[in-house]
């Protein structure tokens, strides 16, 4: 792997518990990426904040809370949102990718960049109890490998409809950090699925094969448009 | 043969709140069928006009129907079923 920084997209719910345990890392550089600010009802499940942090912003609350963890390394703030037209100016220099993004075409964009820098990456979601950790090699199944394209209406839920529970992102969110380190440590050969499911207590996990005719796979590690028209505009983010 | 369905959030306001359902069938399609008997609407949302919709994976069991027989791939007494969705959230 590249000594490129890893670039954490999201920072809240999810994003907290990754920067945590990557806090603990040996990784010579991260770069935490995340334009919102932290409302108070984000208090309950995004466990780096506290009452004095609401209205600050998300990133350098996070970097803060890193550094106070004792990370050493290259630290970098990003405080902005992870947009097509910026999402290459904040990744081009990544060794990886990992988010725990609220909206599903962030998800997709994210897939999108690390297929055209042909980097590993590792998407991360949680949904009342439920909870995914998407694990890919760089030249792994792909996001778009399982999830062809952007559902949208009743058939994209997000956490801002349905809820999150608190208990699960910290888990979601380690085991995505988790992933990231073993991706590091090249111990993934394939794209690797993890389900949780924090009510019935289960994890389940199941390597990913390549979808015959994946786009995004065709054309990874060339120079594909990172432009709007490919994603729709994230229209609800979480504030419960 | 009854076959356990598991059903995740988003789709659970179609099964009473429930996790879990049974179906019976010897197919997946034939399971679908009937969970959109006991569960009217279920059905549409996860196949179209082309068979499976694009954002749902569906596991029997640790495997990907996809790589298996599709839609028509048979299930057999104590498989289970699973729904994956796309989601976002945290």
């Amino acid at each position: 792997m590249s000594q490129g920084p890893v670039v954490v997209v999201g920072l809240g719910g999810l994003g907290a518990p990754i920067a945590m345990v990557l806090a603990k890392s040996s990784l010579p550089a991260i770069r935490l990426v995340d334009g919102d600010t932290v409302e108070r009802s984000n208090l309950h499940r995004q466990v780096l904040f506290s009452e004095a942090d609401v209205h600050a912003s998300k990133a350098h609350v996070v970097a803060r809370a890193m550094r106070d963890l004792g990370y050493a390394g290259k630290l970098e703030v990003v405080e902005a949102f992870f947009v097509p037209e910026r999402a290459l100016e904040f990744a081009q220099d990544a060794s990886m990718l990992v988010e725990g993004v609220d909206n599903l075409p962030t998800k997709f964009l994210v897939a999108d960049v690390a297929a055209r820098l042909d980097v590993p990456v590792v998407h991360s979601a949680a949904l009342r109890w439920e909870g995914t950790v998407l694990a890919k090699p760089a030249r792994g199944a792909c996001y778009r490998c399982l999830f062809e394209d952007i559902p949208h209406g009743a058939d994209a839920p997000n956490c801002a409809g349905e809820g999150v529970a608190g208990p699960l992102v910290g888990l979601v969110g380690a085991w995505a950090a988790d992933r990231v380190l073993a991706l590091r440590d090249g111990a993934l050969d394939d794209t690797e699925l993890s389900r949780f499911d924090g009510w019935a207590a289960s994890v389940r996990q199941t390597r990913v094969a390549r979808r015959a005719g994946c786009s995004l796979c065709r054309d990874a590690g060339s120079a594909f448009p990172i432009d709007r028209s490919r994603y729709a505009a994230p229209s609800t983010y979480c504030v419960r | 043969m009854s076959i356990t369905v598991r059903i995740p959030t988003p789709l659970r306001t179609l099964t009473g709140g429930n996790d879990e359902v049974a179906a019976e069938g010897a197919t997946v399609a034939e399971l679908i069928e009937d969970l959109e008997r006991r569960h009217p609407g279920l059905r549409d949302r996860l196949l179209d006009e082309k068979g499976v919709r694009r954002f749902i994976n569906l596991f029997l069991g640790e495997e990907d129907i996809r790589f298996l027989d599709g839609l028509r791939t048979e299930v057999k007494s104590g498989d289970a079923l699973s729904i994956v969705p796309a989601i976002a959230g945290g």
